[in-house]
């Protein structure tokens, strides 16, 4: 498939669309606080805000950034170029959903897929088991127990489509990462 | 045939409810009927135009046939000329300095000839306000209800309803709204009985169906276009992928308690779905599943394509659902029009627009099987526009924006239109008779759209007997619109 540039310009007036929403209408938009009480041992779920500050923290390594992106001709030449507010854009998105968690699970599939994480392929994993270990203490701060790794370890070894990528969106897709 | 007593009484098991009910139907069950609904709309989707439409500009046409689709051009109500009016009266600066609106060759004979129109529906109480009427249109009662995107209905909702008392997925009922905001708080009541277990499915299409998540989250900053193509960044969801990660996540799950926060939080299977409709859209290279210009409907782009408004966003993703999915309920909220507190024009023009996309959601409902000749939609104006402009911004035809709120007749006056299977083809009617204790307009109202779709949905009487049980009056349904 190929994709004109008309169609691309066309999305980035759909990103405008953010901006131009808020001035469009006078309403006022409270942040919405997903989670903001818990009772007992329930935990706390992590706002849209807290989880994406914590997915970019915890798999690119740095803060949501604020860019430009380029589009540019055959030769490099400029054609345009648009204003990317990471953090603004991606909550934009996540207000516009009730539930955010199949949103997130998206935006997880998408960074974990992107070039700048730049994962190992599955075939290039020499010891499946110390990678699992290894993203259970990045991600969420502990050891995995025994019955997880094994869990993990079973999956990556029985199915294709258990690999580096799928680990860290499950990992980053679970009620622990996702709560306070 | 009317719409049996059945529909009310259905599935009652209870004497109070059945007690409820009848009372709060009274004189308008006129025939009773064994069995089931005994309708043919297995479902119930409402278009609710938001931000205030006044019946002056709609049925009046006091400024040309803004919704020619639906009305034609020739004034439905009193005091606006006997002749046909001629196309809508833009002020020519608002031409002349903005987007061409593409819209489809409007419809030879106007769509109300298929169903009913209500040309005197009446937003009795409450304020005229955004939410507010929003809130009456999903719940059938009028309310005080706060602009908070945390605020809760404060009596049950339609999707609450349908999903508890047919035990269904999220999936099975939907609330799209052309905005986000303090309208993701519709999606359910804080009601005990029913409540975010039941909650329907909120999406505002702006943000998540966009090319804001496969673009922002590649993090790509710089793109060569060789003259054919750009290489733009997909989301890649593969079913092997997707089911690979739901296990290894039920692992984990496994050990963490449940949230108890009470916010809306949809179970595995509902997730799955919903994301495998997103990741749909985001694994399409061409980002045409976001807005194809095969729609027809939305403005001119400065490269000659068609850019869409949030109102056409709004439906023609409410297409896609209604065609994936096929729900039980769902109600769409259209919010463009409400530039009329400071733009006139622009009012006119987001008229002409959800009168194309309402036409165009029709045609898909009428062109897909399982949707076509049992699906009933209703159309209504969640309120009006006070009778007079506010002066701020006039145009030079000497027109100002005009506000909401205040509760004048303008703000009350509205219509319905109700097209389906059941409903009579070619009325347009105007009752005044309408009693109901409590019911001062005599006629039908705001609140009775809620009821209407709950009975033909067979929960009539569970919505009438939980809001006489909240000291609520409940809404009628309207027996003149059936067949
Ligand atoms: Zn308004």
């Amino acid at each position: 498939m190929q994709t004109s540039l008309p169609k691309l310009l066309l999305s980035l007036l759909l990103l405008a669309t953010f901006a131009a929403c808020e001035k469009a209408y006078v309403y006022e938009f409270d942040e919405v606080s997903l989670g903001a009480d818990s009772t007992g041992r329930a935990p706390r779920a992590r706002t849209n805000n807290q989880f994406i500050r914590s997915l970019y923290a915890d798999l690119l390594a740095r803060t949501p950034e604020s860019y430009d992106v380029v589009l540019e001709g055959p030769t490099g030449e400029e054609l345009g170029r648009f204003g990317i507010d990471e953090e603004a854009y991606l909550l934009f998105a996540l207000d516009g959903v009730g539930d955010p968690a199949p949103l997130r699970e998206l935006i997880a599939a998408g960074i974990t897929g992107s070039e700048a994480l730049a994962l190992p392929a599955k075939d290039e994993v020499d010891d499946p088991a110390a990678f699992i270990i290894d993203w259970f203490r990045r991600l969420l701060g502990r050891e995995p127990a025994a019955h997880e790794l094994a869990a993990f370890v079973a999956e990556w070894d029985e199915y294709d489509a258990v690999g580096p990528r799928t680990v860290l969106r499950a990992l980053v897709g679970s009620r622990e990462y996702q709560s306070q | 045939m009317r719409i049996p007593r059945r529909t009310f009484l259905k599935a009652a098991g209870v004497a109070g409810v059945a007690l409820a009910a009848r009372r709060t139907f009274g004189p308008l069950i006129r025939t009773s009927h064994a069995g089931s609904t005994g309708l043919a709309a297995k479902r119930v989707v409402i278009v609710a135009i938001g931000g205030g439409l006044r019946l002056s500009e709609s049925l009046g046409m006091a400024d040309g046939a803004t919704m020619p689709n639906l009305f034609g051009s020739v004034p439905l109500v009193s005091g606006f000329g006997p002749g046909a009016v001629g196309p809508v009266a833009f002020a020519p600066e608002f031409v002349a300095g903005t987007p061409a609106i593409i819209r489809p060759a409007t419809a030879t004979t106007p769509l109300h000839t298929q169903g009913t129109l209500v040309t005197n529906l009446r937003y009795a109480e409450g304020p005229p306000g955004h939410l507010q009427g929003h809130c009456t249109l999903v719940s059938g009662a009028y309310n005080q209800m706060e602009n908070r995107g945390d605020a809760r209905v404060p009596t049950p909702t339609l999707f609450e309803i349908v999903r508890r008392e047919r035990g269904t997925a999220a999936t099975d009922a939907w609330y799209l709204s052309a905005v986000g905001g303090f309208y993701r708080a519709l999606q359910t009541s804080a009601d005990p009985d029913f409540g975010p277990r039941f909650a329907g499915t909120f999406l505002s299409p702006a943000g998540p169906m966009s090319a804001i998540v496969p673009l922002v989250s590649s993090g790509v900053r710089r793109y060569r276009f060789d003259g054919m193509s750009l290489g733009l960044p997909t989301i890649q969801d593969t079913p092997a992928e997707a089911a690979a990660v739901r296990r290894l996540g039920s692992i984990l799950d496994g050990n963490t308690p449940e949230y108890a926060d009470g916010e809306v939080r949809s179970s595995p299977d509902d997730r799955a779905a919903i994301r495998e409709h997103l990741g749909g859209l985001y694994a399409d290279p061409t980002y045409e599943s976001f807005y194809p210009d095969s729609v027809g409907i939305g403005l001119t782009a400065d490269d000659g394509g068609i850019d869409s408004t949030n109102d056409a966003l709004t439906v023609y993703h409410a297409e896609q659902i209604l065609t994936r999915f096929k729900p039980s309920v769902m109600v769409v909220t259209l919010l463009d029009i409400d530039a009329c507190h400071l733009d006139y024009n622009g009012y006119l023009r987001g008229q002409l627009l959800a009168d194309a996309c309402v036409r165009r959601l029709w045609e898909t409902i009428q062109s897909t099987d399982g949707l076509r000749n049992e699906t009933a939609l209703l159309v209504v104006p969640e309120h009006g526009r006070h009778l007079y402009h506010n002066g701020r911004y006039p145009d030079s035809l000497g027109r100002s924006g005009i506000d909401h709120g205040e509760g004048d007749d303008g703000d009350r006056n509205v219509w319905l239109l109700a097209l389906g299977p059941d409903f009579r083809a070619g009325q347009v009617i105007a009752p005044t008779a309408i009693a109901q204790s409590g019911r001062t307009s005599g006629r039908y109202e705001s609140v009775d759209v809620a009821m209407t779709a709950a009975s033909i949905l067979g929960h009539g009487d569970v919505l009438a007997a939980k809001l006489t049980a909240l000291g609520k009056r409940p809404g009628l349904t309207m027996q003149e619109l059936f067949r």
